[in-house]
């Protein structure tokens, strides 16, 4: 049962498509990592750098696990454009929460200025720079051109799905600037912290089929998406890590995913809507994929109970041919039992050994 | 508004009046089609044709409400247009709500609903408020972040026959249990069929925290909460 390798090395050599002891974990585990650390609330954990970066390489080292930390501003990608963010300084709060966006009107949009990173990102920088010189290798989001980076962030979600029938003009806007902003930021922690000490990430749950159609998606959101993607990589980036959040089948079926740029390979994360099975054998060739144990189950059930999920979810995706991770679907619940994360590790070793 | 302008137009010019039943079905396709105007036009136009409010409500709107409902069921629909059709069907009740005598309407049930504390994702109870008000219910909406004290003194207040939670966090989804615990310890419990929702809720959870109902998505938590109001009804 001895590891054969670091989880550092276990993860670099998974990104570096190089041979691994056993399937990488990367249970995305941020607001779990700093309830282990012993925080009451999560508040510290997205208002301060250093606590975001310490808790997730703490509980790494604890749990066993390969995740590198992965961070979120402090802003939350929303306060940078104007909108309130509540960070969550209270019990029942597991992330930041946009409670005032900055947009109300057409014209609101229209006179936002796109926001200069190097004003309004200090912090993340920080953050980044902690990890980077730490050698942690971290996933950095950069979030832009996707309506999860402007609904609620920029424009509350009602009025941009309001906005997607009435005018879509608005929609291509608001999207257009966020894309503008991203990329500004990625440029920056290109040339401050080189193209090989990082990872870029972006979730999408706001963009998934259950709020709006495939055909809106590849409208407004495939060829921002990709520019943002795209540009990225240009600098250098070696990869994407894209959690394609909740339920994206459609936008899978019409094609809309594979016109996105992850890299080669690019890390492919479905939330539990999209089968492992499935992930791997449409997009295993090309892409690294993770698999996605559901979150409510790493949440309730019993310890034998998740080590079964993750047995039946390492069996799917062990082979897929460019490497596989231990995922939990949507990112690990906050308050689940300690041990139930100890279980994706227990049932790397125990079912996932090359 | 171009449908809307073409309506008015053709009234001015053919002066015509609609029959009762042509009349629901242009508001059934303005509630589908999500034209809020259009909506507003035709309520008006039922007031002054001396048309029923309530059955200008309940057999043209909220018969559009159920179109998009069932369409969103089946995939053919999306939030957007759920949003933009409760907006039409709002503004047509705007006009016909207060010329509706509350002893017509049939209504019996009344649903108290709201997100549970630390979620602020509210689009799928919002959607939820929408079909509930086109099916008849009597709908108090708490809103988002929603405290386990404040539903508490609501249902005191309100005296609901439904409670509807919804929680898309698994953080946010452990409150639910607590809202229950809190109902059972001031003995308001079996004043009120609980019934709970949301991304990561499942039916194994609902009966779990000891939850009346549940629904996996808007259009079905129309058919629980009628189901569990005939419950209540029968226990009563």
């Amino acid at each position: 049962m001895k590891d054969e390798m670091t989880s550092m090395e276990r993860w670099k050599a998974l990104l570096n498509g190089d041979p691994v002891d056993r399937i990488p974990v990367v249970p995305f585990a941020s607001g779990f990592d700093a309830s282990v650390n012993g925080y009451e609330t999560m508040g510290d954990f997205f208002a301060k750098p250093e606590v975001q970066v310490k808790c997730q390489k703490r509980s790494r080292e604890m749990i066993g696990y390969d995740e590198p930390p992965h961070l979120m501003p402090p802003g939350y990608w929303a306060e940078q454009w104007g909108s309130e963010v509540e960070l969550p300084y209270r019990k029942a709060m597991s992330s930041p929460s946009v409670t005032d966006p900055v947009v109300k009107t057409a014209e609101d949009l229209e006179e936002l200025e796109i926001p200069d990173p190097k004003e309004t990102m200090q912090d993340f920088h920080k953050m980044v720079e902690l990890a980077i010189e730490d050698d942690l290798y971290p996933l950095v989001t950069i979030w832009g051109g996707c309506i999860s980076a402007v609904a609620p962030h920029m424009v509350s979600i009602e009025q941009f799905m309001k906005w997607l029938r009435t005018d879509p003009g608005l929609c291509e806007m608001a999207l257009d600037k966020s894309a503008e902003f991203t990329i500004s930021v990625a440029e920056w922690f290109a040339e401050d912290f080189g193209t090989d000490t990082w990872i870029p990430w972006d979730p999408l749950p706001t963009d998934a089929n259950v709020l709006i159609s495939a055909d809106n998606f590849g409208e407004l959101v495939v060829p921002r998406l990709k520019k943002v993607h795209q540009k990225v990589l240009d600098l250098g980036l070696p990869m994407w890590f894209t959690h394609w959040c909740s339920d994206h089948n459609k936008n899978i079926e019409a094609g809309h995913v594979d016109k996105i740029p992850h890299g080669d390979p690019g890390v492919i994360y479905f939330g539990p809507e999209v089968d492992v099975e499935r992930s791997v054998e449409l997009f295993g060739d090309e892409h690294i994929i993770t698999g996605n144990v559901d979150p409510p189950s790493v949440q309730n059930k019993s310890y034998e109970e998740v080590l079964q999920l993750c047995k039946e979810n390492i069996e799917k995706g062990k082979d897929s041919p460019r490497g596989y991770t231990l995922t939990c679907g949507c990112g690990v619940p906050p308050r689940a039992p300690p041990i139930n994360v100890y279980a994706f590790v227990k049932a790397s070793r125990k079912y996932g050994k090359y | 508004m171009h449908n809307f302008i073409s309506f008015v137009l053709y009234r001015v010019l053919y002066g015509v009046n609609m029959g009762e039943e042509d009349l629901f079905g242009e508001l059934t396709d303005a509630v589908v089609a999500g034209d809020k105007d259009r909506c507003r036009g035709l309520a008006e136009q039922a007031l002054d044709e001396g048309v029923d409010p309530y059955r200008a409500l309940m057999e043209g709107c909220a018969e559009g409400m159920n179109i998009m409902s069932d369409r969103y069921d089946e995939g053919e629909a999306y939030v957007p247009d759920i949003l933009l059709s409760a907006e039409a069907l709002y503004e047509a009740m705007d006009v016909l709500k207060p010329h509706i005598d509350v002893e017509d309407t049939g209504v019996s049930g009344k649903v108290l609903l709201g997100v549970v504390e630390g979620d602020i994702h509210d689009i799928g109870k919002n959607v939820l408020k929408s079909i509930f008000d086109a099916a008849g219910f009597d709908v108090i909406d708490l809103g988002r972040d929603v405290r386990p004290e404040q539903f508490q003194e609501s249902i005191e207040k309100e005296k609901p026959d439904i409670l509807g939670l919804s929680a898309l966090m698994t953080t946010s989804m452990t409150g639910m249990p607590k809202i229950i615990e809190n109902l059972q310890k001031a003995g308001l419990r079996e004043r009120v069929k609980v019934m709970v929702g949301g991304a990561p809720i499942s039916e194994d959870y609902a009966e779990k925290i000891g939850a009346d109902g549940y629904a996996p998505n808007a259009p079905r938590a129309k058919e629980i909460a009628e189901k569990l109001l005939k419950q209540k009804r029968e226990e009563d």
